[in-house]
């Protein structure tokens, strides 16, 4: 029995079940899984005190002096750092499909917007710790049902919702520094740090949330992995293969804003996680549209690495993840930009000299 | 935030907010580690503190690095640093006040109790408080008159006045010695500052004025509005009554120490 070939990918069959594996997506999978790994030792083993591998790996099943350094301040942080860096990076991957623009981002749609002015709000009207997570979550749910109210009267894939979602965070934003300038300096650098997105103070509770969303999520995610295949198709063609489109475009948003509100309301408006991770991924992959599980392990990977340079690369001054996943994130992003496009275009190159024409389609097709 | 044992004489102290820095040296106890305000370093006016390692920011500590220190004894306060309680007290035990300012007598006895040194921190601040009204007994017997002090801070951004509730408005109010009438901010909730617009910057005038500057930002808006004319046509001002003071120990240091700095600068400048 002789299969369909499809390029690139291999048919795994079990009795009556075949999954289609795209081949590079899993090889580039494995790498981030392993990329990730890494990552985590790195934030385990090095700080402000240098704990060797095997001691950390005798803290985590056991006992060693290092206890209260590995499972106290590192570990839950790093488990955190892990669960809102997947939780983002899917929602940008979501909100980018469905959008039809790799621009879109729950920072451009409004969720992390209504979350900081939601924060923002409670840290000067001086409710406590524990309000400030639920506080942050509804306002970020809140502002992107607004969103998608406006945005869907059209198609999600409109310019009308990303315009609608920058509208609404702009608006959003204003109201936050009306706030912060209002405040006193101290509640102002508090709501500043939280606007930034940080980890440092978070631990078990932060984490056991926004795993748990995951968790929640994950046979939403399994079914999205499949939907935004036709999903990503535009309207007219979608519809011509019998598509209801409009619907299944409105549960990928309202799952991708879950993600991300949920992972905003416990680290803060850690930005550029969620627009650069699916790029990263996509990327790597080389696939027309982000997919789910390489960019929940770039987004991790980027998010535990931006933490851990964070606390440790300044001295004394510990800095919010937040500026550093905007650093990491945008300088990879940059390289890939400029070194990925290049490269495939010089083998297209070699492979074919005279294919002038098609060589020019290629290219404009890469872009 | 729940109950915390302490040990009884603690060694190792790190200690999380300004007013915890002049707490723990006013009772003798130089702490190991200390958090800084901002992007300024410690305080100066407490003397040498190279011996305290510094552990970060006031509202984002360094949690290894306080570690490291291997404190026995953490004092902070729960308005800067309560999403760090946590993890501090696995550290350490943690002691931590509600509020940082208007509080600041509670807050000292609580920290001092907490160092093993209640009995002491009970005397410095009768000390104090005594030393205080003296003062200001001494000056209104002087003057004939109790003379208005004016307290005014150059922000990076804005010109404020002190009200009866902030630091330097109690230690000037336990002297006893009055206050101009819109300095007292009667009937305002917060009673601890205000804003004075620049166009109405001589609305600050007293018998005397004291005034300070905010960082870097604040001192240079302090040289270009102590200049202009607004200033320079208050009474206190023609009078040559006018001091310029220091930041550190009038408004963020907070504590027995620097209150007792306070009390020198009104003797040395108003005392004939």
């Amino acid at each position: 029995m002789t299969g369909l070939d499809l390029p690139g990918r291999t048919v795994i069959r079990v009795g009556v079940h075949s999954v289609t594996v795209h081949r590079r997506s899993a090889a580039v999978c494995a790498v981030l899984l392993a990329a990730l790994l890494a990552a985590v030792t790195t934030a385990l083993c090095l700080g402000e005190t240098y704990i060797t591998f095997a001691d950390a790996l005798a803290s985590l099943t056991g006992e060693s002096p290092y206890d209260l350094t590995i499972e106290v301040l590192r570990l839950p942080r790093t488990v955190l750092a892990v669960a809102a860096g997947a939780a983002l990076a899917l929602s940008g991957a979501l909100i980018q499909s469905i959008a039809r623009n790799p621009l879109a981002s729950p920072d451009i749609i409004g969720v992390t917007a209504g979350a900081g002015l939601a924060a923002t709000l409670a840290l000067t009207a001086g409710l406590g710790f524990t309000l400030l997570a639920p506080a942050a979550l509804a306002g970020g749910l809140a502002a992107a049902a607004l969103v998608l109210a406006v945005g869907s009267k059209g198609s999600l894939s409109t310019p009308r919702f990303v315009l609608a979602g920058i509208a609404v965070a702009v608006l959003l934003k204003s109201g936050t520094q009306m706030l912060l300038l209002a405040a006193a300096p101290i509640d102002a650098q508090r709501a500043q740090i939280w606007l930034i997105g940080t980890l440092a103070g978070r631990g078990w509770d932060e984490a056991a949330f926004v795993g748990a969303v995951l968790l929640l999520a994950l046979p939403a995610l399994l079914w999205a992995q499949r939907a935004l295949d036709t999903t990503a198709l535009d309207g007219p063609t979608a519809i011509g293969i019998g598509v209801r489109v409009s619907s299944r475009r409105l549960w990928l948003a309202v799952l991708g804003v879950v993600l991300a509100s949920a992972a905003v309301s416990q680290v803060g408006s850690v930005e550029f996680v969620a627009l650069a991770a699916p790029q990263i991924a996509r990327r790597l992959t080389r696939t027309s549209r982000p997919p789910l599980l390489a960019t929940a392990l770039a987004g991790s990977v980027l998010l535990v690495l931006a933490d851990w340079v964070g606390r440790t690369a300044f001295g004394d001054y510990q800095l919010p993840a937040g500026v550093l996943t905007a650093a990491l994130g945008g300088a990879y992003l940059i390289y890939l930009l400029m070194t990925k496009g290049k490269t495939s275009a010089q083998q297209h190159h070699r492979r074919a000299p005279r294919l002038g024409r098609r060589d020019r389609t290629d290219r404009v097709r890469q872009l | 935030m729940g109950s915390t044992d302490v040990p009884v004489e603690p060694e190792r102290v790190v200690v999380l907010d300004t007013d915890k820095i002049d707490t723990a040296l006013s009772l003798g106890v130089t702490p190991v580690g200390a958090a800084r305000a901002g992007e300024t370093e410690l305080p100066t006016y407490l003397g040498d503190l190279s011996d305290v390692t510094v552990v970060g920011t006031l509202t984002d500590p360094d949690l290894e690095a306080i570690d490291r220190l291997d404190p026995d004894l953490i004092l902070g306060s729960k308005f800067r640093q309560e999403e760090f309680y946590d993890e501090l007290s696995e550290i350490a035990p943690t002691v931590f006040t509600e509020n940082v300012g208007i509080t600041w007598k509670e807050n000292f006895l609580l920290d001092g109790e907490a160092l093993g040194k209640g009995e002491e921190a009970q005397e410095l601040l009768e000390e104090y408080e005594s030393r205080a009204t003296d003062i200001g007994f001494s000056i209104a017997t002087a003057a004939g008159a109790s003379p208005e002090i004016s307290i005014v801070r150059f922000m990076p951004d804005h010109i404020r006045f002190y009200g009866p509730d902030g630091f330097s408005g109690i230690v000037v109010g336990d002297t006893g010695l009055g206050r101009p009438e819109l300095q007292r901010l009667e009937g305002a909730d917060d009673r601890r500052f205000g804003e004075v617009s620049p166009e109405e910057l001589d609305t600050v005038d007293g018998d005397f004025i004291f005034y300070c500057a905010y960082g870097p930002d604040g001192e240079s808006q302090l040289t270009e509005y102590t200049s202009g004319p607004l200033w320079e046509s208050m009474s206190a001002v023609e009078a040559g009554q006018v001091h310029a003071v220091d930041d550190e120990v009038w408004m963020t240091g907070i504590g027995v120490t620097a209150a007792g700095m306070i009390l020198d600068d009104l003797e040395t400048y108003i005392l004939p």
